[in-house]
């Protein structure tokens, strides 16, 4: 018996001492480059590893995100200004990110003259990308306050920037900006005029993808961009004007997103130039929406005229309170290429019966569709017979994903569904059926959308936004 | 019949060779392609093929690398191209972003054996992978977990931990 316990112990020992500390092993330039890829708090932490961490993180470069990381557990709280300070002035390391959220930059505080100061920062020399909003109260009780004029400082080596609740009328205007690497911009609630604009984005010559958020002090945007590949707006919620956008001219724009579901705000979006869009939405039928390409305008839910039809969009994202088979299917007339539709309803929905009208689709148009997503779907008889249209027509589908408006239903409830759904007479032999659970968005919707305008690194920008809901 | 594209072999430090289309390899590459520049004149006369000596990295990694580098270096096998990526299978993302998931999707002494690969090679796409890959091994985790994972001898007395913890309880 002792033989084979002092046996096992040694075995033990020896694996102890076998465990090489790989990652330790690494050469501190490239700890550093792994530490400048965690969020703020993880790469502070790496310090009480060992003390050969913390001397490679007091000389990283960092990303000091303010925001707080809701993934973090259990209670997520704000870094306290006075740490921020203290990086700010004793980090050896450079700063390459550096986000602010408006809880830091109170009104009443003179949020203006913080940032001023923040951003004077020798540490931050080497910023790349540069977030802040400034509480949203300012533009109520007084003006907005100007553009930071340290930005300048950063203009040469800004790839990412986010200006939110700042103005650029007055004497430090966008006209004498440059940014001559900037790929992804944001602009929230900012006081900006048409012709600002339009000079801002002329200051950036390699710009990628422009967001719009919320109010901009002017009532139609205009975009001429010879490099935008993505546009998203985001109409504010106090604008009392019908903002308008207007895409002139964007060869190069592939995707424009518009973030509102059912009961957003008055927008008004035409189309005259981008040859290379195939990715659209979400259009919203709300009748206070409007999107008009080239000939053809959807007002809500209706056409308003029907003149040409659009080849190059391949996806579409769509916001319908009341679920419509005939809408649908007219946004399919419309874009005969389609190849993956996203609805998210809300209501009970219309009858959805067919008729000979829908027959007499089939003799003119062939269903491209390959992809399906409803979401809020409820297995009543509207969202069955919506269903149950592209299971029996569409002979190119290969995924259809029913996003259920009620939590975990019973497996009973499940093979109704499946035989109402009539799958047994599914027109595509490879079509595969998903009921997953109920949807719930898991990230605050301004990350939402930024992901989704900036991040160009997916085929399918909504895909993601599947993919973080709950199943 | 002999292939039209010139190929070069790799030998890992435990002595094992691996074929590698030259056009590819120096795509991906800055440091083989530098190796491949230095032999270029002397064997211009000579239909031998080149042996580059990889002292650094051993077989096992530099197969590993090598499936990387022909997935995404060989114009040939690269399927989704930004033109027609939106062709591809639905449910997918850019079909390399599944490779490039699964391919990091190994032991932490595999996954540092690939990140000091791709340094020596000089390969920026999967240096950018295999750092991000151990950076979110890093993240979300406790103190105790990560010097678990990645065998992290702390060396702190117990003073001059708690006074480390104490100077950064802000990020707990």
């Amino acid at each position: 018996m002792e033989v084979v316990f002092r046996s096992a112990r040694r075995r033990k020992l020896e694996e102890e001492e076998e465990r090489i500390d790989y990652i330790s092993c690494l050469p501190d330039s490239i700890i550093e480059d792994i530490i400048s890829l965690l969020p703020t708090k993880d790469g502070a932490r790496t310090q009480i590893l060992s003390s050969r961490w913390r001397e490679i993180w007091s000389s990283a470069p960092i990303n000091l995100d303010l925001n707080l990381n809701l993934d973090q557990s259990p209670i997520p709280r704000y870094i306290p200004t006075r740490v921020i300070l203290s990086i700010l002035s004793t980090h050896q390391g450079p700063i390459r990110r550096l986000s602010i959220p408006e809880v830091y930059l109170n009104y009443k505080d003179n949020a203006a003259l913080t940032l001023d100061r923040w951003l004077q920062s020798s540490t931050l020399d080497k910023l790349q990308e540069l977030e802040f909003q400034h509480d949203h109260h300012c533009g109520w009780i007084a003006p907005l306050p100007p553009l930071p004029i340290a930005v300048h400082r950063f203009s040469s080596n800004l790839r990412v920037a986010s200006f939110g609740g700042c103005s650029f009328l007055g004497g430090n205007s966008a006209n004498r900006l440059h940014f001559p690497l900037l790929k992804n911009l944001s602009l929230s609630n900012v006081n900006i005029s048409e012709s600002s604009l339009q000079s801002l984005l002329d200051a950036c010559p390699v710009l990628e993808s422009l967001l719009l958020i919320g109010k901009m002090g002017c009532s139609r945007v205009q975009i001429v961009s010879p490099t935008l590949r993505s546009i998203g707006v985001r109409p504010g919620f106090l604008d009392s004007v019908f903002p308008q956008l207007i895409i002139e001219d964007a060869p190069c724009l592939e995707r424009l997103h518009h973030f509102q579901n059912f009961d957003g705000k008055k927008i008004s979006i035409s189309v005259i130039s981008a040859p290379k869009l195939h990715v659209l939405g979400t259009i919203s039928t709300h009748h206070d929406f409007s999107v008009k390409f080239f000939t053809i305008f959807f007002q809500g839910a209706h056409f308003v005229s029907l003149m040409t039809v659009v080849h190059n969009v391949k996806v579409l994202a769509l916001a319908q309170k009341h679920l419509s088979l005939d809408a649908v299917i007219e946004f399919l007339k419309c874009f005969p290429c389609l190849e993956k539709i996203y609805i998210k309803t809300k209501m009970a929905g219309e009858k959805n019966l067919w008729s000979h009208k829908h027959r007499n689709f089939f003799g003119t148009c062939e269903i491209r569709l390959k992809k399906i997503v409803l979401t809020n779907y409820r297995g009543n008889t509207s969202h069955v017979n919506f269903a149950k249209f592209f299971v029996l027509n569409a002979r190119m589908l290969e995924s259809m994903r029913l996003e259920l408006f009620d939590g975990n239903p019973s497996s009973a409830w499940i093979d109704k569904q499946h035989k109402l759904l009539k799958l047994k007479n599914k027109a595509s032999r490879d079509m595969h059926l998903d009921l997953v659970s109920n949807y719930r968005l898991l990230r605050p919707y301004p990350f939402v959308c930024a992901e989704q305008v900036h991040d160009l690194s997916t085929a399918d920008p909504f895909q993601r936004l599947h993919d973080w809901v709950l199943q | 019949m002999a292939s039209e594209k010139k190929v070069v072999f790799l030998r890992s430090s435990d002595g094992e060779a691996f074929e590698v289309s030259e056009e590819v390899i120096s795509a991906a590459s800055v440091t083989i392609k530098g190796m491949i520049d230095e032999e270029s004149p002397s064997r211009a006369d000579t239909a031998a093929t080149t042996t580059l000596a990889i002292p650094n990295v051993t077989a096992a990694t530099l197969s590993r690398v090598l499936h990387y580098v022909n997935k995404h270096f060989d114009a040939a096998a690269v399927v989704g191209r930004p033109d027609d990526y939106i062709f591809c299978a639905p449910g997918d993302e850019h079909p390399l972003a599944r490779f490039d998931d699964d391919f990091v999707d190994v032991d932490n002494d595999t996954l540092i054996d690939l990140v000091h690969a791709a340094e020596y090679l000089h390969i920026k796409k999967l240096f950018d992978l295999t750092c991000k890959a151990v950076a979110d091994k890093l993240k979300g985790r406790t103190i105790d977990q990560i010097r678990e994972t990645f065998g992290i001898v702390n060396d702190y007395t117990v003073e001059e931990e708690v006074e480390v913890y104490r100077e950064n309880s802000w990020a707990f």
